[in-house]
């Protein structure tokens, strides 16, 4: 159980991060404390429902994403690093560049 | 000689906590000891590398396409993105990296490249080791010209002619004409 609850801060970081979201923000954003959006973060606070539901709103997150675990690394990491490639406006090479590696991180997990 | 800046002076406490004081300073090792994995792999295009930050770990990815030297510089570079921007996720770094135009991406990348640069530098001829080489090279060589002094220390440093004239420019052991 605890873990699960590590796992889920971990992935609320991960995509408060990606959002471009303080701490700060996020927490006033549906009346926590910033201390509580940490402790949360960080496995020790659980969550209440209707500030999970807030949270998927503020940060467009899949609900299902920010739930499944056990640590949001079955996404495939292109998906991971879509978001980053699209608000860059990154080029063609770069993208493929990240492409290239994505795959041979792929071929490397096969048995 | 010119006190070191903050992002220089890790530069310098990171190769003085792995006791690398001889050049050529293995930048591959000293990635792998951060815990970043290498990947080189034959980019298209201009990007020389790039860094990839999840849960999971990083990545660092080094454009096999380029000469040796610049690809040390490249990971140099990205160790100063992981030394320095830890809540970054990804750096995608291409050839011209005074060249950003594009204004949402704007001064934070910007500054970001600058130190990651200046970082590369510091740590590829960390200014006291390369002190010593000059030193050693002038008073061996009192009579010897400009561009030996840099190819010397350029193959001593395994870094490009270029970017060891910056250096020495930067350091003030050169005035540009």
């Amino acid at each position: 159980m605890e873990r699960f609850y590590q796992d889920f801060g971990s992935r609320l970081r991960r995509y408060r991060q990606r959002s471009g979201l303080k701490q700060g923000a996020l927490a006033s954003a549906v009346s926590l404390s910033r201390t509580s959006i940490t402790n949360i973060e960080l496995g020790r606070q659980r969550m209440p429902l209707h500030v999970f539901a807030e949270v998927v709103r503020i940060l467009e997150v899949d609900p299902q994403v920010l739930l499944s675990g056990p640590s949001g690394d079955d996404l495939p990491l292109k998906s991971k690093y879509q978001k980053v490639l699209t608000d860059r406006d990154a080029s063609q090479t770069e993208r493929e560049a990240v492409l290239r590696i994505d795959r041979r991180l792929e071929k490397d997990q096969q048995p | 000689m010119k006190a070191p800046d903050v992002t220089e002076q890790k530069a310098l406490d990171l190769i003085r906590k792995f006791g690398l004081e001889a050049p050529p300073i293995p930048a591959d090792e000293l990635a792998e000891s951060l815990g970043a994995q290498l990947i080189y792999e034959p980019f298209d295009g201009d990007v020389s590398g790039l860094l990839m930050r999840d849960q999971g770990g990083v990545v660092i990815g080094v454009n096999a396409r380029h000469h040796p030297n610049r690809q040390r510089f490249t990971l140099a570079h990205e160790i100063g993105h992981l030394q320095l921007h830890k809540t970054d996720s990804l750096f995608v770094d291409k050839q011209m990296r005074l060249e950003f135009r594009d204004k949402r991406a704007g001064m934070a990348i910007y500054r970001k490249e600058i130190q990651a640069n200046r970082f590369a530098a510091e740590l590829l001829m960390p200014r006291h080791v390369l002190n010593r080489e000059v030193e050693k090279l002038l008073s061996h060589n009192s009579a010897d010209s400009g561009s030996f002094v840099i190819a010397s220390l350029s193959k001593r440093f395994g870094v490009s002619h270029q970017a060891m004239q910056y250096r020495l420019t930067n350091l003030g052991y050169w005035a540009p004409l």
